[in-house]
């Protein structure tokens, strides 16, 4: 009887799940890092479009943005992919830890089209993304690599670049 | 316009912006209640720097640290540098600090009932017997000294605390307690490759407190209760400028145990010391004096320890911690000796010293560990002066995918037992004797692409006894399918070394006025078995959300090279002949030694272990394990099984050629006859030892279980914070039912007493009942420094046994405070 009961509680272990309060802030701080970012003018689109590769919470708290606010104007799309190029044209696209080891892919994708690529995991500034959210002393902080910014034909306010850390 | 107009706007611009206020408050004005109450179309009225000031105020990481602080925690024992736990090849768990406090344990060993993979049994208040995944009691129905735990390397920080006496931990010798632990580091599985001889079942790493800017200056934890139990620990510490931090600290434990009564194996019954001197005296149990072994029965365990730390960072490249102790241990446990009593006082007194070095990217660790050791209080032959030295050096090259680690390490461990003596020829080595042993040994850790890893350890050991190179190794793929799964599949070997009873054994017990031979010698084995596992792992490590942490280790080893204390032969010396009754008059010695086993063992098990944060409020923690050992190929015969075949055989020698020695007897020559049979050899006496009874029980076993691990055991612990100040943890510790067979579970002492109708059936046996016990810790904070609590262990006073032989283990009711500062 014991046993059964044991083996029952890792099934509830399994089946409870808690968001977090990091995917809301998550969502706003790339809702603010638009702010901060120039796309050309050229882009003739009238929604604003922000690419999820995979599942992820954010999305769920992106979507709440979105029916709330919107960016330079243009009510924001939210679009869960399963490839970047179900969304081509995205101007933020976000790539969750459980996707990172797919960053590759998803530079060579985005090369020479304006699109802010966001990260999650150590290290991905380096590998291409513009902005990197890393966690440090127990706290969300979100790192900025102007160069990758910069080489996806956008403009980057320096205050963002302050407030984030600076990857070079 | 209108003036009824201009108001209507006036009175709706104001209330809007009063709105508009209320929408956005100033941030350095806002309560932590209150951002929490925010939605996130509220918070994006706010810019970047703003939600950020918000995020430190609403403490929103503060969910995010707890799944950082329980669920995403570092190793370092695991691949000897820091990485993530979940990325750990290996199976490892780590408890923190937080986790061991929390859960009221009142002692390490207490604390591993958290750990999946290993067991803990109460022998006596505060004295466990601890084994990672068992193996234990190889070879089964013998002395109780083989179901101790000698396949389990402990360490403290990193510096190796094992007995090499006989094998295994004495664990009321660590010199550190809880309160100077920041956590316990576990591997399991064979680990030889990374820490040597003995890491066979696997590693348990102790490791003491960083000093660093947020350590509390002062720190004293203490809880006293029932049992006339207290513990304490004391410490000062601080980070004295960037490059010296230093601290000091001593901890204390007594405890009493629920009787002042022993068991006696051969009366199947708790009884006085007095009793038990009668009884010991009237029917020859044994020539100890038991006041001299047991003149403290009722103490279970006192032990102080005081130790200080010492760090110097001079840059990032050059740092050492220099850490040194002292410790007094007294210890009622259960025997490594072969007395009619289960119980032996063990004591200790000695010192040690640590020093870790970063150089320039090699790492250096070496010690010095000094014990006055009392293996058995009021026994001759049992005291030994200790002396343990070891130096490890290796250091990490790295490159883009490949990473290196060469090392080499020397250890060396000496037993003298002369200062303890009255005459050389009384102790157990009468000698100062030595086990040396040097090891080269590499490990490569290789990344080809970003989600698989590939490690291959390789350690090859040379041993002074046996004079031989002992390879042991890891080989290890690890899969990351995405950052929230992780398979991994492990290869390794590890082996045991030899120990000083095995290896050096020169002691005569003189057995006067006690039935059976005269003398029984223990000698020396230079060419010694070491025990060598086997085993293969998978294991499967995810995180289906990012508040819950699975772990699954299913494991398969194999086990040989087994060894024991058996009599190599039974001499007779005759030197005279008593007409009146026909008999020889003569001594007998059994000669015995640490003789080769050829059994070998195999055990499969399952491990799941599951940690989930719930909330802030709520944390979970649980583990079950499952496993099963066979044994192929095992004479099942003891020590006075096999002297009895000798015996047997030896009476038939000694009729047959004493008619011709009688003459040269007679004239005063000493004529010694002698049986080195084994069992098995000559079958021809089947019928003249079947009425000895002995043949009956010496069979050859196939596919036999040993069951001296329960084949199931779990705990299920909870952490409950209905507010800030209060915490309740609460947990659940079942295992089931064992066999733990010794050599005196049939002894013909103990069935003789059916026979004689003294008793129906043995009322304690091995066979013990599963268990379950409720552990809960009630803590109040009375502000960040002082935390006062209530701390029950085994809160239904389920009272049983928990160990073969030993005391009942019930409730234990504490009470007691923490204070930093």
């Amino acid at each position: 009887m014991l046993k059964k009961g044991f083996i029952l509680l890792v099934l509830v272990f399994m089946t409870i799940s808690v968001p977090g309060q990091q995917s809301m802030f998550k969502a706003l701080f790339m809702f603010n890092f638009a702010k901060y970012i120039e796309w050309p003018a050229s882009s003739n689109q009238t929604e604003f479009v922000i690419g999820v590769y995979g599942n992820d919470e954010i999305i769920t708290e992106l979507k709440k943005l979105a029916a709330a606010r919107k960016i330079n104007n243009k009510s924001i799309v939210v679009k869960s992919v399963k490839s970047p190029s179900e969304a081509g044209n995205a101007h933020i696209f976000y790539i969750p830890p459980s996707k990172s080891g797919e960053i590759d892919k998803v530079t060579s994708f985005f090369t020479g089209k304006s699109t802010l690529i966001v990260s999650d995991k150590d290290g991905l500034c380096k590998k291409g993304a513009g902005i990197n959210y890393v966690m440090q002393g127990g706290k969300m902080k979100f790192e900025v690599n102007k160069a990758n910014i910069i080489k996806q034909k956008l403009k980057v306010d320096p205050k963002l670049i302050s407030l984030g850390i600076e990857i070079k | 316009m209108k003036l009824r107009n201009i108001i209507t706007i006036l009175l709706m611009m104001i209330f809007t912006s009063s709105l508009l206020a209320q929408e956005k408050k100033d941030v350095s004005k806002i309560t932590k209640g209150e951002v929490l109450q925010m939605t996130i179309e509220e918070l994006s009225a706010y810019d970047l720097e703003e939600v950020m000031k918000l995020m430190d105020i609403a403490g929103a990481s503060s969910l995010e640290e707890l799944y950082e602080l329980l669920l995403n925690k570092d190793v370092t024992s695991a691949s000897k540098s820091e990485e993530s736990l979940f990325d750990s090849p290996l199976s490892t768990t780590v408890l923190s600090s937080t986790e061991i406090k929390a859960s009221g344990a009142t002692s390490i060993e207490e604390a591993l009932r958290l750990v999946p993979g290993i067991i803990v049994r109460e022998k006596s208040n505060g004295n466990y017997d601890v084994q990672i995944r068992g193996g234990q009691n190889m070879p089964m129905n013998n002395m109780l000294i083989y179901a101790e735990n000698t396949t389990t390397l402990v360490m403290i920080d990193g510096r190796p605390v094992f007995n090499y006496g006989m094998g295994g931990i004495l664990w009321e010798t660590m010199p550190v307690s809880l309160g100077e632990l920041d956590r316990i580091e576990v591997v399991r599985g064979p680990s030889s490759a990374l820490y040597g001889p003995n890491a066979v079942n696997g590693v348990i790493n102790l490791i003491t407190k960083d000093i660093d800017k947020d350590t509390p200056l002062v720190s004293a934890n203490f809880q006293g209760g029932s049992l006339s139990t207290y513990i304490g620990d004391f410490s000062v510490a601080q980070q004295l400028n960037e490059k010296f931090s230093a601290g000091i600290s001593g901890s204390l434990e007594k405890r009493n145990r629920n009787t002042d009564e022993i068991y006696a194996i051969y009366a199947d019954e708790f009884m006085s010391v007095d009793k038990y001197d009668q009884l010991n005296t009237s029917q020859a149990w044994s020539n100890d004096d038991i006041y001299k072994m047991m003149d403290e029965s009722e103490i279970a365990k006192d032990k102080m320890g005081v130790n200080a730390y010492l760090d110097y960072v001079a840059n990032e490249n050059l740092s050492f911690n220099v850490s040194g102790g002292y410790l007094e241990s007294q210890a009622n446990t259960s025997t490594i000796g072969d007395n009619p009593t289960p119980y032996n006082i063990r004591s200790s007194e000695g010192y040690f010293l640590n020093l870790i070095g970063n150089i320039y990217g090699f790492n250096l660790q070496t010690s010095l560990n000094n014990v006055e050791q009392d293996f058995c209080r009021g026994r001759t032959g049992w005291q030994q002066s200790t002396e343990q030295y070891n130096v490890d050096l290796d250091y990490l090259f790295k490159w883009d995918k490949l990473s290196f680690r060469p090392g080499i390490s020397y250890q060396s461990v000496y037993y003298d037992d002369r200062n303890h003596i009255d005459e050389i020829g009384d102790g157990f080595f009468n000698n100062r004797i030595a086990l040396r042993n040097f090891a080269v040994s590499g490990r490569f850790d290789y990344t080809p692409i970003e989600k698989l890893r590939l490690v291959a350890a390789l350690r090859s050991e040379k041993y002074n006894v046996p004079d031989k190179w002992m390879p042991s190794y890891q080989f290890i793929a690890s899969y990351k399918i995405n950052e929230n799964n992780l398979v991994r599949a492990v290869y390794s070997r590890a082996n045991q070394s030899t120990f000083m009873i095995n290896a050096y054994s020169n002691y005569n017990w003189n057995r006067k006025d006690l039935p059976g031979p005269d003398n029984v010698h223990f000698g020396f084995n230079n060419n010694p078995n070491m025990m060598v596992m086997d085993m293969i792992e998978l294991g499967f490590r995810t995180r289906p959300s990012k508040n819950i942490l699975l772990d699954f280790e299913l494991f398969y080893n194999k086990a040989k090279d087994f060894s024991a204390l058996m009599p190599d032969s039974l001499g007779y010396t005759v030197t005279d002949f008593d007409f009146t009754e026909e008999v020889p008059i003569g001594s007998q010695t059994l000669y015995t030694s640490h003789r080769a086993l050829d059994f070998d063992s195999k055990q499969l098990g399952l491990s799941v272990s599951a940690e989930m944060v719930v909330s802030k409020k709520l944390q979970l923690k649980a583990h079950l394990n499952w496993q099963q050992t066979k044994v192929n190929n095992f004479t099942d015969a003891n020590r006075d099984q096999i002297a009895t075949l000798q015996g047997g055989e030896l009476s038939g020698i000694v009729a047959a050629n004493l008619p011709n020695d009688l003459p040269k007897i007679l004239g005063g020559t000493p004529v010694t006859y002698t049986s080195s049979l084994q069992q098995g050899e000559n079958l021809a006496l089947e019928g003249a030892l079947d009425e000895l009874g002995v043949l009956k029980q010496i069979e050859v076993l196939d596919n036999e279980k040993n069951e001296a691990m329960p084949s199931f055991w779990g705990s299920l612990s909870l952490t409950y914070k209905p507010i800030e100040k209060l915490a309740i943890t609460a947990q659940g510790y079942y295992y089931d039912k064992y066999y733990l067979y010794s050599q005196y579970e049939n002894d013909p002492r103990r069935a003789g007493l059916i026979e004689a109708g003294v008793k129906q059936e043995m009322e304690y046996s091995g066979n013990i009942d599963s268990k379950f016990i409720v552990n809960t810790k009630v803590n109040y904070s009375i502000n960040e420094n002082i935390d006062l609590f209530v701390n029950a262990r085994n809160l239904l006073n389920n009272e049983s046994q928990e160990y073969v032989f030993m005391d009942k283990i019930g409730a234990l009711y504490l009470a007691g405070f923490n204070i930093n500062f």
